[in-house]
């Protein structure tokens, strides 16, 4: 038996590096937010989507770019709106008037990173576009298939205050998000350092004219990591070994948000393989050939939260979701 | 005159009073009086009307009519005609069917006999039926007599009301099941823990015996460190505690390492014997 918390092989250790340089990479450019780094590396590691929650002005935007940016991810964001076309995502069939033949034009869909800004207020359709090349990893043009480059992580937002005039995420769509974060404010301290930056910044000539640098202009261009390094740790992930007491640990976690008194709504199984999935590359960020009962208690909020339901009784009680998992994880032997 | 219907009359806004008025008949001399009808009889209590002419003056109604006279009369307009007669418009309202000399229920302004004018037949027909009773004045039956009063009917009303719970009280009170036997206190970690690690030094655990065992393990360990229910927190501060750390981590190596092979029983007795010795009854 050992008893270290060491990394226990020397890919896991890779693991640990990797997350380690990708996050001081990002560090450089916004303050804090380590938590959320750790979650979109997860979700890249493992091919699954990303759901931030969060008010405005938290950097959403800057993070996943200096993410991207660090491992030299092709970027691209769309800002969602109640007028915003299915074709306006995965691109559409354009008539070019000198050949009189069409001609695909390709839309932001096809990128490594999406970040798919307030996506709730998009219409259905829209989110049902983008949530089924989510899900496919490839979209519809016309009568040809064309599958998105890989890999393929869409990062959305929700601001979670402003709801007038935003069309909710059904579970069923939820659901095909791997995680759930929300956001917090910065501590006093690290909003008082995202002040001190920002006073750092200088003027960005154009021409004879100039525009203030904004945060965006201070993202650290190199990238230490390149995609290939990318699937390189993906391939260890797959590699973290996960015991059959782990596994029962999240199926029972997963089973019993089925049966809970407060819950209209469980987890469907597509839970139990994010919270798994989601645990193993976890394990590897933090140096670990195998996962640990801390893995999936660390994540259970991610994966669980946004796939129940409360009852109306509860809701009424003034239960939160997250009473009703914290009561789930304490009971779980 | 029964005390409703006057009060309904009250209601109107005429006393009686002022209902039976005087009939002007408009005569100088016997054959002076010139009643002006069409003729056509009038309905059981529907207002009908008559202009009377009479040299001696107007006349009005009697002022000892009430509402149980046969004929009520009220003076609707007064006029004098050129030749200085008094016009007097009446009208009249017929309680009783019947044929009725109107002068009986009129007097002169001046109080002179009113024999002075000719006879004023009025003809009263009743669209009921001579059976059916009614009274013109009371649209409302009067109500039924309770026995005893209502007073008394009050007093077995708010009895019943009394009684009808006590009663219900009394007869669940008599059929009430047995008392509940009183629940065992759940069972704490040391219960559930104890046979577990027992157990695991006598066999090799199922996979949801080993499951069950390093979640109870970090329930105890939360308990012992009085960390906070939040589970997620309590895991991150269990692993830097340097005594429960380094004990969680050697299970974590044995139930989830690849290469963790199954500790021999006097390693697990080792390894398991703090929690043998916890002390019983840590809230669960």
């Amino acid at each position: 038996m050992n008893d270290s918390n060491a990394p226990t092989a020397a890919g896991t250790a890779a693991g640990e590096t990797f997350a380690r340089t990708v996050s001081t990479s990002v560090a450089r450019t916004v303050v804090g937010q380590e938590v959320v780094v750790e979650r979109i590396l997860i979700a890249l590691l493992t091919g699954g989507h990303l759901l931030l929650e969060g008010v405005p002005g938290i950097a959403k935007t800057l993070l996943v770019q200096a993410v991207g940016r660090a491992i030299d991810l092709e970027f691209k964001r769309i800002q969602f709106t109640i007028d915003l076309l299915p074709s306006d995502i995965v691109g559409s069939e354009i008539l070019d008037p000198e050949t009189g033949s069409f001609r695909i034009h390709k839309g932001p869909a096809f990128t490594n990173l999406l970040l798919a800004d307030e996506i709730n207020r998009a219409s259905p359709k829209v989110q049902s576009a983008l949530l089924e090349a989510m899900q496919e990893r490839r979209v519809s043009i016309g009568d040809t298939t064309h599958d998105l480059p890989a890999p393929f992580l869409v990062i959305a937002t929700q601001n979670p205050v402003e709801q007038a005039g935003t069309f909710e995420l059904p579970e069923a769509q939820l659901d095909r998000f791997m995680l759930r974060h929300r956001l917090d404010y910065p501590t006093f301290d690290q909003e008082a350092e995202v002040v001190r930056r920002g006073l750092q910044l200088k003027l960005k000539r154009q021409g004879d004219g100039a525009v203030p640098m904004s945060a965006f202009d201070a993202i650290d261009e190199s990238s230490p990591y390149q995609v290939r390094d990318l699937t390189k740790a993906m391939e260890r992930v797959l590699e973290v070994h996960v015991s059959d007491v782990f596994v029962r640990d999240c199926v029972e976690l997963v089973t019993l948000t089925r049966s809970h008194p407060d819950l209209e709504l469980g987890c469907s199984p597509r839970a139990a393989i994010a919270l798994v999935n989601a645990s193993r590359a976890r394990a590897f960020i933090h140096g670990r050939d195998y996962a640990v009962p801390e893995d999936f208690l660390a994540l259970a909020e991610d994966v669980v939260l946004h796939r129940i339901r409360l009852n109306y009784e509860a809701l009424a009680e003034g239960r939160r979701g997250e009473d009703v998992l914290r009561e789930i994880l304490a009971n779980l032997a | 005159m029964t005390r409703r219907s006057q009060a309904r009359w009250h209601r109107d806004g005429t006393t009686p009073a002022l209902l039976v008025l005087a009939v002007v008949f408009a005569m100088s001399t016997a054959s002076s009086a010139s009643p002006s009808s069409d003729g056509e009889p009038a309905t059981r209590g529907i207002t009908g009307r008559i202009v009377v002419e009479s040299e001696h003056g107007h006349v009005r109604g009697r002022p000892d009519l009430d509402l149980d006279s046969s004929i009520l009369v009220r003076v609707a307009d007064r006029d004098r005609a050129d030749d200085g007669r008094a016009i007097t418009e009446l009208e009249f309202i017929g309680v009783d069917a019947g044929v009725f000399d109107l002068r009986e229920s009129l007097v002169f302004d001046d109080g002179g006999s009113i024999d002075r004018m000719p006879p004023l037949t009025i003809e009263i027909v009743s669209n009921l039926a001579t059976d059916a009773p009614s009274d013109v004045f009371l649209a409302e039956a009067p109500p039924a007599s309770i026995v005893g009063g209502y007073r008394k009917l009050l007093v077995v009303v708010a009895v019943v009301w009394i009684l009808v719970p006590i009663a219900v009280a009394i007869r669940r009170w008599l059929r009430r099941p047995p008392p509940p036997p009183v629940a065992p206190d759940p069972p704490t970690v040391f219960d559930r823990l104890e046979p577990l690690v027992r157990r695991a030094v006598d066999r090799e655990l199922t996979i949801d015996e080993r499951g069950r065992l390093e979640l109870l393990l970090h329930a105890h360990w939360r308990s012992r460190l009085g960390l906070a229910d939040d589970p997620v927190d309590a895991v991150r501060r269990i692993r830097t505690d340097p005594e429960a750390g380094r004990l969680l981590r050697r299970v974590e190596s044995w139930l989830h390492a690849p290469d963790g092979r199954t500790p021999s029983a006097a390693e697990l007795g080792e390894l398991l014997a703090p929690y043998r010795d916890s002390t019983p009854g840590v809230t669960p």
